[in-house]
């Protein structure tokens, strides 16, 4: 998979501050989920009527439903400091923006609420999760009766099937998590989308009635992941919406969900309004209650944070990617009345070190630096216990092969986790360094974190000798052609950075394959900063883990490569406001971000 | 700023100096005695009696001292600026807001500015080495922009004519520069450079802003220096000296320039405070002193984040900057003054 980097998640909520204050590309985040249980079958067509309600409290959000209520009407009033990388559901790659693709993109299955606590699969517009055969390369899927555009036209196979074409039209619109559909899908290496080649031959997508089949060149027992992703929506075939096509289909995407857009102005205020062509009868995932939705864009992030406290807003919709200031941030916790209002749901994501073994070849000099690090003092420049918790190895929470701290942390810095310097200057010793050496650390700049983190790793690695120096990118290149390119980081001597990753759907593949699998390596545009090529984990990656256990060996294979020092697995906050209903943590999407589709307000 | 050059030159002219120099008499009663001063001996006279002048030089000199003195300064204190105080044993912050524990930012009797949120490094430590950045940068920076002034405004007040036509131009084009927005693309562009003529990293970003700041600054006291000499060139003394076969560079560096010596001082005493402001300016901005290099622009811009909630973190750098900028600025007022002979203090 083509590096899909993501952004850093991590910390997540300031960095993007700064991201979103300079207009860069910065976070695209990718859906995690604490809970990874997947294909469970759609399970019974009961959604919300669960016993796992509560009023407000501090993560009252994370794992129950807030202020249950049926009642419809009236505006939810959403900010965020920067517009979505794009509203066409096969560019939209931000986190957030995958969620605001919940309230007008359908696909075949997407993530239901179960219990009012796990976000799962669930068909969509499908009438199940699909028929595969044996291997897993066909996939059958029926579509429900019924389902019809913004503009009363009915929904088909061959709109899903051009939704699909659309993520081979690199030229005409580019960007997008598109790369997990075409490394699957069995189609022409020559094709190059809808516009140039027209559609996709039968041997790739076959379509009869109103059933859809996908030939896959390789077994993926995950497909149903692929497609609750907006880039494997259906899209009107060939018209698209009319004017609005290729690249300015963002404008006006048509919609097949409850909410269509009403007027959008780039940059500045998006406003839906309910889809009357949408039926609750065909829909077991969406329960809209609100008339429209606002999605107002204030750069500043000071003046957002003011205006959701005064109640102007009623949540941050980008949560994680532009998230809430420091100076909020101390105020919510330490106001008992605030601190009721204020979630901090866990996501699949992590924030780390990568030491790249192409430049600080020995591994015990690496290990060195896995000892050295100082977690704790990181974790606290990060914002602390709510912004994550320290890890002890790379797998995130809610994947399988996940294990705690406490049952697995090779390199352990301490029962504080503040160092463990003996243990490090035994491996520098190992290394033929004993007195230290000198490793260049890249970090991206502006940034509200990266130059504190340089600080405090510089200062930590100072105890054992090992001494660091500064090599800086700007945000909007970092991870593309600075710690993204592998020639970058040999001609620079880049021997370590910083980086986050966040899961693109809660599962191994999801999340291990651009960061650790030896076939993803590009130039530019790497993800896999440290250049890892492990059979082992090539292996697991490429089809060949089975089990838990098989996971579980994947990331202690990591660990015993000592390339990724794990810092900790994030935690964004988030403030709702109190006039808010039904609201949830999305944990499948975005860090946690509130299912705005089934929220409600009062007044 | 208009010194009265005729005056000043005749005063100053080293032949005039009497023996007289025992009298105490005040000048304004006694004006026989004036004619026995050297000019350095009545502006010296005139600026002691300025108490706001000799305030702000004195504290200009201890800025000097606790710049030179950093080491031994935080080594008496006992906390230094790049210490990390945000983990266990050694916690001075609240674990879920990461902001400094105990009211007024955290101050205590060992760290007694507070400590600065998220990482926990001392403010007092911070800001005494930051003012060694202040004033080197805004001490290289100002002596860049009157070296560039100076010669340039002498030699184009001098030649006139053709020369002066051009360098005027020349750099008045640069005065109607976007200065900020040029020396922060420039800056940012220096930012990837990792090394350049036998710089690199500290070394390189500090010559890089005192290039930038010096070299916008200096077309405004070349205007000075250049209106000066335009009326000095006209004088007799430099008319005797051109009858007596001096060179043209002689009569600049021998003739001319002592007598430009007033308007430099001051200007230099005025400019150090914009340098340094420019420094903090830059470096509040992100694109100035590298990382772990103290600043006090860099604590401001810091302690943005967090001036709502505690509101210690930006009064430390934010009063400094402020008394150093203010300083000068009565000191180099003072020193006009005092060299102005139409001065009626």
């Amino acid at each position: 998979m083509r590096a899909r980097r993501l952004a850093l998640a991590a910390g997540a909520s300031t960095l993007a501050i700064v991201l979103a204050a300079c207009g860069s590309s910065g976070g695209k985040k990718s859906p995690s989920s604490t809970n990874a249980n997947n294909n469970n079958s759609s399970s019974s067509s009961s959604s919300n009527n669960n016993n796992n309600t509560t009023s407000a409290g501090f993560n009252a959000a994370v794992d129950k439903i807030v202020n249950p209520s049926t009642k419809t009407g009236g505006t939810l009033h959403l900010g965020a400091t920067a517009d979505c990388d794009s509203f066409d559901p096969k560019i939209s790659y931000y986190g957030w923006c995958l969620n605001m693709q919940r309230l007008y993109t359908r696909k075949l299955v997407d993530y239901k609420v179960v219990n009012g606590t796990k976000f799962q699969l669930a068909p969509d517009l499908a009438t199940d999760l699909g028929q595969h055969n044996a291997d897993f390369t066909k996939w059958t899927y029926t579509l429900k009766a019924g389902l019809k555009w913004e503009n009363g036209t009915p929904i088909t196979a061959k709109d899903v099937k051009y939704g699909v074409e659309r993520d081979y039209a690199a030229a005409e619109i580019p960007g997008g998590p598109f790369s997990y559909m075409q490394n699957d899908l069995k189609a022409p290496k020559t094709y190059r989308g809808p516009y140039k080649d027209g559609d996709l031959p039968d041997t790739s997508i076959k379509v009869s009635g109103n059933t859809i089949t996908f030939f896959l060149k390789k077994p993926d027992p995950d497909f149903n992941y692929i497609l609750a992703l907006p880039c494997s929506a259906p899209v009107p075939d060939k018209v698209e919406n009319g004017s609005f096509k290729g690249s300015t289909y963002t404008k006006h995407p048509m919609s097949s969900g409850p909410y269509k857009f009403q007027s959008y102005q780039p940059g500045k205020a998006l406003t839906l309004v309910r889809n009357t062509q949408w039926s609750q009868s065909t829909d077991d995932i969406r329960h809209p209650l609100v008339d429209s939705i606002t999605l107002s864009i204030d750069t500043n992030p000071v003046d957002l944070d003011n205006k959701l406290e005064s109640g102007q807003f009623d949540a941050n919709a980008a949560g994680g990617a532009g998230g809430i200031t420091p100076a909020f941030k101390t105020k919510l916790l330490t106001s008992p009345d605030l601190k009721k209002q204020v979630d901090d749901p866990a996501s699949a994501a992590s924030q780390y070190l990568p030491v790249m073994q192409t430049v600080i070849t020995n591994v015990h000099c690496r290990r060195a630096i896995f000892y050295a690090t100082n977690k704790a003092s990181i974790l606290n420049v990060y914002g602390g216990d709510t912004s994550g918790a320290i890890a002890g190895s790379m797998t995130p929470p809610g994947l399988p092969g996940y294990q705690t701290t406490k049952d697995y942390d090779p390199y352990s810095a301490g029962s504080n986790q503040t160092g463990d310097l003996a243990k490090a200057k035994s491996e520098l010793q190992a290394c033929g360094q004993p007195s230290g050496f000198t490793v260049n650390f890249a970090y991206p700049t502006p940034s509200n974190f990266a130059p504190k983190v340089f600080a405090v790793e510089k200062s930590a690695l100072a105890r054992v000798g090992i001494k660091l120096n500064p090599v800086t990118d700007d945000a909007s290149t970092y991870y593309n052609t600075f710690i993204g390119s592998p020639s970058n980081i040999i001609k620079k001597k880049i021997g370590m950075g910083l980086a986050g990753w966040g899961a693109d759907f809660p599962t191994n593949v999801g999340y291990y394959n651009a960061i650790a699998n030896g076939s993803a390596i590009v130039d530019p545009g790497n993800s896999n900063y440290v250049s890892l090529n492990d059979p082992l984990v090539n292996h697991a990656l490429d089809g060949g883990a089975k089990s838990e256990a098989d996971w579980q060996a994947v990331n202690h294979k990591i660990m015993d490569d000592a390339v990724y020092v794990p810092l900790y697995w994030s935690k964004t906050l988030y403030y709702r406001n109190p006039r808010m209903t039904n609201v949830t943590c999305n944990n499948a999407l975005a860090f946690g971000i509130y299912d705005f589709v089934n929220i409600g307000v009062n007044k | 700023m208009s010194l009265p050059a005729g005056e000043l030159q005749v005063v100053s002219d080293e032949t005039l100096i009497a023996a007289n120099t025992g009298a105490d008499a005040d000048p304004e009663n006694a004006s026989a005695a004036i004619r026995g001063r050297s000019l350095g001996q009545i502006a010296w006279r005139r600026l002691r009696r300025d108490k706001l002048a000799m305030a702000g030089g004195i504290f200009v000199i201890l800025l000097g001292l606790v710049a030179i003195l950093a080491k031994p300064l935080t080594n008496w204190y006992g906390a230094f600026p790049n210490t990390v105080n945000n983990f266990p044993p050694h916690d001075l912050l609240d674990a879920s807001t990461q902001m400094p524990i105990g009211s007024y930012g955290g101050a205590s009797s060992t760290h007694w500015l507070g400590v600065t949120p998220e990482i926990g490094n001392d403010v007092l430590a911070n800001l005494i080495y930051g003012t060694r950045t202040s004033l080197i940068i805004g001490l290289l920076a100002t002596a860049l922009a009157v070296v560039l002034g100076v010669i340039t405004g002498v030699v184009a007040g001098y030649f006139g004519g053709f020369t002066d036509t051009a360098l005027s131009r020349l750099f008045d084009l640069l005065l109607s520069f976007p200065t900020l927005l040029f020396s922060i693309a420039l800056l940012a562009v220096f930012g990837d450079v990792d090394s350049f003529a036998g710089l690199s990293g500290v070394a390189l970003r500090f010559a890089v802003i005192i290039f930038v700041l010096g070299f916008f600054n200096f077309p405004y006291i070349r205007r000075i220096i250049r209106g000066q000499v335009l009326s000095l060139r006209e004088k007799e003394f430099v008319d005797a000296a051109r009858s007596l076969g001096a060179s043209n560079y002689r009569i600049m560096s021998r003739e001319i320039l002592p007598n430009l010596l007033g308007p430099i001082l001051v200007y230099t005493t005025l400019a150090i405070p914009v340098n340094i402001l420019g420094e903090a300016g830059l470096s509040f901005l992100g694109v100035g002193v590298p990382q772990g290099t103290p600043s006090w622009g860099k604590m401001l811009s810091d302690a943005g984040d967090f001036f709502t909630i505690d509101p210690t973190y930006l009064f430390a750098p934010g009063l400094a900057l402020f008394l150093t900028v203010l300083a000068f600025n009565l000191f180099g007022d003072g020193l006009r003054d005092a060299l102005d002979p139409k001065s009626r203090r």
